[in-house]
């Protein structure tokens, strides 16, 4: 175990790194608050939603494919244990295995929102702006997401430090996070098929 | 080793600082909400709902809470002089709250200021 890991392991307190996440997160949470709250605002004083001609959301794709990426959190906290173990390679592995489904869930993502363009447009109804207003901010942050990953991963090839190890831990609570908006902004979807 | 604990009145400090000021914006987004679906609700038209006075009241009372949060903030950073930002905690990890709170605070205090001269300014009974 290297000395960056032993630090760690007996470590007590969070870094300030991850501290300094918890902060962010609280401030996205606040956004995606408000956005959730529009949407169920509209949701609940429009008798018809969606609007007449615009097509119900496909649900069984997007609800595969969020579970898919809260699956991730298994991979995200394998990667933190194994920083903290001072076990590089598992780390690098688990991250990689998570960067890969990240990345395939947002081309996917990706692909189902130019498709739902085509179908209708944000700018002809209330439930058009904020079913894309919800998509897509939920999408830029699987994007930042991700390139904190990648990021994170080319880091690890070049060994472990007790910087890296904290940035292991910060990140993987941003993904945490974005995982559980992944199933708040699939059930807001599912909420129009009710 | 044992970690140095805070005093409670440090402690304070820096939760109020950090904290404050977002605490001071959300009640007054709450409450200054739930004023106007009263006030214009149907069922609140003959309450006699004086919005302005509430809406200048929580404005009031959420800015003198952020200035308090500053203040805070601002007594921790002087107290904190000599520790790093990215130190070790108790220190390092107040200096480096006080900070973010300096700033942050004042993103709040623009929030609430903007919101504030927005409610008194706009009629709050019509949708756009």
């Amino acid at each position: 175990m290297s000395s960056h890991a032993a630090a760690a392991r007996t470590r007590t307190a969070r870094s300030n790194g991850w501290w300094g996440m918890l902060l962010f997160v609280a401030t996205e949470a606040t956004l995606f608050g408000a956005i959730f709250g529009t949407y169920y605002y509209l949701r609940f004083t429009n008798a018809q939603w969606p609007p007449r001609g615009v097509p119900p959301p496909d649900v069984t794709l997007p609800l595969v494919l969020a579970f898919l990426l809260a699956a991730t959190a298994v991979p995200m906290a394998i990667a933190v244990r194994a920083t903290r173990d001072g076990a590089l390679s598992r780390a690098r592995l688990a991250l990689a295995v998570a960067v890969a489904v990240q990345a395939g869930f947002f081309a996917m993502q990706i692909s189902l929102f130019y498709d739902d363009l085509d179908r209708f447009s944000p700018r002809n109804s209330a439930y058009g702006s904020i079913y894309f207003t919800v998509l897509g901010a939920h999408l830029v942050h699987v994007a930042a997401g991700l390139l904190l990953v990648a990021w994170l991963l080319g880091k690890l090839t070049r060994g472990l430090t007790g910087y890296r190890i904290a940035a292991t831990e910060a990140i993987a609570f941003y993904w945490y996070f974005v995982d559980l908006l992944a199933l708040l902004v699939v059930a807001a979807q599912l909420s129009a098929r009710v | 080793m044992r970690r140095r604990r805070l005093s409670p009145s440090a402690e304070f400090l820096q939760w109020f600082g950090l904290g404050g000021a977002a605490l001071a914006w959300a009640a007054q987004l709450v409450i200054g909400f739930g004023a106007t679906v009263a006030r214009c609700g149907a069922g609140g038209a003959r309450l006699g709902i004086d919005l302005d006075t509430w809406e200048l009241t929580t404005f009031a009372v959420a800015l003198a809470f952020v200035v308090a949060a500053e203040a805070a903030a601002a007594v921790t950073v002087a107290r904190t002089w000599g520790a790093a930002y990215d130190g070790p905690p108790p220190d390092g990890r107040r200096r480096f709250f006080a900070l973010g709170a300096l700033v942050g605070n004042l993103l709040f205090a623009v929030v609430i200021l903007l919101s504030g001269i927005a409610v008194v300014t706009f009629d709050p009974c019509r949708q756009a």
